[in-house]
């Protein structure tokens, strides 16, 4: 059975120059290897948002108290398993981490307009914006 | 393509498969029909459509706070047992589990809006979900405090 993977995010306490560990479970990665490629590869896009985010959110789920979503622009994703292509306007990427940090979730979202670094909808989905690059 | 930073860690060859899957690690079931990236098309805090980053079809779903949602079924559509590590285990009929995350979803007042999406709801689904059983442990960590970390 594949291990936990550890890797470093950016702390959502003392942003943006602290990290801490955050764990992408190994029966979670061996299973998207499996049976779905594309997500899989797409942990690369993840990995980068989480070291790169432009936002963090905290508090992300009605039935789940805390987590935390960080919102990014990577360069490229993979939209199919061997196509990678650039990130196209108007969409944001956003992985999820649930209380204990470990990855849960990771997709592209769409941004509120073509410019904008702010998915969806953010004001009704999460508790509270925990940090921004954006001055 | 560059290496994958988990490629030395997988085992077997990659793929693709069309059932749904409980995801412990954030509470939901999901399903993908292709291999294909997703935007999320999110109804609202109970259930998600996974569109194609490619054609914007819809392409699979999220249901989200799957061990809420088993609290209000009953036995008969909830088997329960204790897993290998004395674990309580409720195996669910995924049938069961979407039409009771659709009932909480539709009380909401903005269902009226979204008929739309939970008509692809119902166009994902298809066979992928008919007799299929999800088993959806008590323990795992989605719900536990960050200290126990």
């Amino acid at each position: 059975m594949a291990k936990d993977f550890t890797i470093q995010v950016v702390d959502p306490d003392r942003p943006p120059t602290s990290f801490v560990n955050a764990v992408i479970p190994g029966d979670l990665y061996q299973h998207y290897f499996k049976t779905n490629e594309a997500k899989y590869r797409n942990l690369v896009a993840a990995d980068f948002v989480l070291r790169n985010p432009t936002l963090i959110f905290e508090g992300v789920r009605e039935y789940q108290e805390g987590g935390w979503c960080y919102v990014g622009r990577p360069a490229s994703y993979f939209l199919r398993p061997k196509i990678e292509v650039p990130l196209p306007p108007g969409f944001v990427f956003a992985a999820y981490l649930n209380p204990v940090r470990r990855l849960y979730e990771w997709r592209l979202e769409p941004a509120e307009s073509d410019n904008s670094p702010y998915p969806k909808a953010h004001e009704d989905r999460y508790k509270r914006l925990a940090w921004t690059s954006i001055s | 393509m560059d290496k994958h930073f988990l490629d030395e860690q997988v085992e077997g060859e990659p793929g693709f498969q069309k059932e749904f899957w409980y995801n412990p690690y954030g509470d939901c079931l999901e399903l993908y029909t292709e291999n294909v990236a997703v935007v999320a098309d999110r109804i609202d805090d109970i259930i998600t459509i996974y569109r194609s980053a490619e054609t914007k079809a819809p392409v699979g779903c999220q249901i989200k706070g799957i061990r809420a949602l088993l609290m209000h079924l009953d036995a008969n559509h909830v088997r329960v047992e204790v897993g290998e590590t004395q674990n309580v285990v409720r195996h669910v009929k995924v049938e069961f589990a979407v039409l009771a995350a659709l009932r909480n979803s539709l009380m909401l007042p903005t269902a009226i809006r979204h008929l739309d999406r939970y008509a692809d709801l119902f166009g994902i689904m298809g066979a992928s979900a008919r007799g299929k059983e999800v088993a959806v442990p008590e323990s795992r960590d989605a719900g536990l405090a960050l200290a126990e970390n």
